[in-house]
């Protein structure tokens, strides 16, 4: 157990100092959070104002259209020399027809004096729109009442037989979150397992393995390196988690900044944009039902079936960095059942979040090979209606049987594989080590 | 008891599939000597090692270290054990590797420390303690996986070539820490196909081929047991009159001012000197020719080829 202590610290020790792990882990998800964030900012808004010149001699639409953030009307009598406008500040002018036929009809003539972009175009068009509608259907006679009584969207009010409080964005939360996590942890499998693969690799190209090998049982430093990657990772995911953690509460603070500006003033205050989305009502109930959701039951599964998985499929990985030199052709091959497996349930995952009580999910989610990702995708939905117990404890025990299992076979194909040099070997031929003295 | 034998190895076996690596293989080796282990690439030297240090089982047989059975939680303290296939971490520095390499014998971490700072200090190589070793040249990597063989004082040492990538230099800082190291009492077990090595270093060994001893002996029994009755002489004039006798040796060959001759069974090498000497000529040197151990290695292994 000391040995495979220091074997395991040296694992971690090492991979912590490494430059790749000080990215990935911090910089890597800042990186990512700023560039959505700056994408968010800038695509939902627009920070220019623009002055528009808008020529109606018969007062066709007089007073209808309004100032908004980004658009200044301003009725002008007659249209203006390129000089005066561009003097005054227009961005367009829009010349109105005379008659209502030709406003109905919809084709508006605009004179531009600064290049506007497709999004400040369309916004334009959309305000119009609104306007010669109620127009059109004015001058057909249609009280647009009635339109928009006829158009007003249905919805069905689901509630659970069971009594269970049912509620849409709660699933959407739970949907997307199940996914979060499923994915996650297909992405834990398959990159954190191929690092254990290619930490045994390197230690047999290396040649250090030898050296070691006659201080410690070959099955000390396996479990040694496979819990020190663990741990790697297990420290990456508190980071990760963190960050979000802490991005959250700035989240929340500026939520409750803006709840509390807007209950002072009791008007909508013009403020910057992220800050305007968040006073957004859908993203504060959002985060309000994201604080319902029971995260106990979520963060033990996830423990539980990260290890389960990771040491499932990191012995699998170890068997065959073992068994290869450092030919990449012969690693793909080998890696191929691995994979599949991990591809398999990857796939099983929309299928399980769309409906937790299918077929495919429940088997998915006993199957050892699989359950790590998709039990971990139901589990989001709540023990009981996404989860029955009994399931729960049945694919619990399903996966620490065969992980233990899967680790002794490893050991067996790793003592032989790290000291053979120079041989191609298959599937076959590891089968075969399993059962050598 | 006193154990005089350091490591027993009785009727050893070991099967690969068809082949067997290993063929009831049997010898012992004093405490304190060196032990050279011979045989062309292919021989089993390797599996046999294996066997030894408790890194592969043996099919049948046993293997003893320091009179008690072998097993690799007891060999990890009794065997300093340098692969021929070996190799370091590259990412990590000299010191940090040594450490943890003497922690994995069992040392603790200040024993480890303190024992690493005395290797270093010793072969100087404390000036590149903290360099990583991909940042050092192979020379200096050997000498570093020398110290983490020896570090945890180990009474068995088994090096596998230990020589291949250093420069002379820094060859004989090695052959002069192996020396010591036996004459401190450490036994030495030294395997190489290099036999100019073999002849300046070993006392005893043991030559394999196809898995089985071929020869168990001392050097110097060896060449003994090889020796043709030949000898060398040497002069500064001409060996003139050398060429008439034809009774007491026969002539096989005359470089410039040497002369090599088989002596006739019949004949003893004081026959041959005080013939040499009745020529009037000055003999500057006079020698038998003792068989390389190299010439001997090579004969016995064509000898030894699988029927």
């Amino acid at each position: 157990m000391k040995k495979i202590a220091l074997i395991a610290f040296r694992e971690f020790n090492v991979r912590i100092r490494n430059k790749t792990f000080l990215i990935s882990t911090i910089l890597l998800p800042i990186g990512i959070i700023l560039f959505y964030g700056a994408i968010i900012v800038f695509t939902s808004n627009d920070f220019e104002t623009y002055n528009i010149g808008i020529i109606d001699q018969s007062k066709l639409i007089d007073g209808q259209l309004k100032n908004t953030d980004n658009f200044n009307f301003i009725p002008i009598s007659k249209s203006l020399s390129v000089e005066d406008a561009e003097n005054q500040n227009y961005s367009a002018i829009i010349a109105l027809p005379m008659t209502i036929d030709s406003l109905i009809s919809g084709n508006l003539q605009a004179t531009s004096y600064t290049k506007l972009g497709i999004i400040t175009k369309s916004k334009l068009e959309e305000k119009l729109q609104d306007i010669i509608e109620k127009e059109r259907y004015s001058y057909a006679n249609i009280d647009s009442k009635i339109i928009d009584t006829a158009q007003k969207r249905i919805q069905i009010n689901y509630s659970s037989a069971r009594g269970n409080d049912e509620n849409e964005l709660k699933e959407t939360i739970s949907y997307a979150l199940g996914f979060g996590f499923g994915f996650l942890m297909y992405m834990i499998l398959s990159i954190y397992g191929s690092q254990v693969m290619r930490g045994v690799m390197e230690e047999k190209t290396n040649r250090i393995v030898e050296v070691i090998i006659s201080s410690v049982k070959p099955f000390e430093l396996l479990m040694g390196k496979i819990i020190g990657i663990a741990m790697v990772s297990f420290l990456q995911l508190i980071c990760w988690g963190t960050i979000i953690f802490i991005v959250n509460i700035i989240l929340g603070i500026l939520i409750g900044a803006s709840q509390m500006s807007e209950i002072a003033s009791n008007a909508t205050i013009p403020q910057a944009g992220a800050i305007n989305m968040i006073n957004d009502p859908e993203v504060i109930s959002l985060f309000n039902n994201l604080k319902q959701i029971d995260y106990l039951p979520i963060m033990f599964g996830f423990v539980f079936y990260f290890l389960g998985g990771f040491f499932l499929y990191s012995s699998l990985f170890a068997s065959v960095g073992s068994a290869v030199g450092d030919d990449p052709q012969d690693v793909q091959q080998l890696m191929i059942p691995i994979m599949l497996p991990i591809i398999l349930s990857f796939m099983l995952l929309t299928k399980a979040i769309n409906n937790p009580n299918s077929t495919e999910a429940v088997i998915g989610s006993i199957v050892p090979f699989t359950s790590p990702v998709i039990m971990m995708s139901r589990l989001v939905f709540g023990i009981g209606p996404g989860v029955p117990l009994w399931q729960l404890i049945l694919s619990m025990v399903v996966l620490i049987g065969t992980t233990v299992f899967f680790i002794f076979l490893a050991g067996r194909i790793y003592r032989v594989g790290i000291l053979l040099y120079g041989k191609k070997v298959g599937w076959k031929e590891m089968i075969k080590w399993l059962f050598m003295k | 008891m006193t154990i005089s034998n350091s490591l027993e190895v009785k009727n050893l076996v070991k099967t690969y599939q068809a082949q067997r690596a290993v063929d009831d293989v049997s010898f012992q080796v004093q405490k304190g000597k060196i032990f050279g282990l011979l045989g062309p690439n292919g021989a089993g030297k390797t599996t046999l090692i294996r066997m030894i240090t408790g890194i592969l089982q043996p099919d049948s047989g046993s293997v003893s270290i320091m009179g008690q059975v072998s097993n690799l939680e007891s060999n990890a303290k009794f065997i300093g054990y340098m692969p021929e296939e070996r190799g370091l971490y590259k990412k990590m520095k000299a010191e940090e590797q040594a450490i943890y390499l003497a922690q994995l014998k069992g040392l603790s971490y200040s024993e480890a420390k303190t024992k690493v700072q005395f290797w270093f200090d010793k072969l100087e190589m404390g000036a590149w303690k903290n360099k990583k070793i991909e940042e050092v040249s192979k020379g200096m990597a050997q000498k570093l996986q020398f110290v983490c063989t020896v570090l945890h004082d180990p009474s068995i040492i088994i090096l596998d070539e230990p020589f291949s990538g250093l420069d002379p230099l820094n060859a004989d800082i090695i052959k002069k820490e192996i020396y010591e190291l036996a004459k401190q009492g450490a036994t030495i077990i030294f395997s190489t196909h290099r036999m100019e090595q073999v002849e300046e270093i070993c006392e005893h060994i043991v030559l394999i081929n196809n898995g089985k001893i071929i020869l168990d002996s001392t050097v110097l029994e060896a060449k003994n047991q090889f020796k043709s009755n030949q000898f060398i002489i040497e002069t500064s004039e001409s060996f003139e009159t050398f060429k008439e006798e034809r009774t007491l040796f026969e002539i096989i060959e005359q470089k410039n001012q040497q002369l090599k001759v088989r002596l006739a069974d019949t004949a003893s090498s004081s026959d041959l000197l005080r013939f040499a000497l009745q020529q009037n000529v000055s003999i500057s040197s006079f020698r038998e020719d003792m068989p390389s151990l190299n010439s001997i290695f090579i004969e016995l292994v064509k000898n030894n080829k699988p029927a």
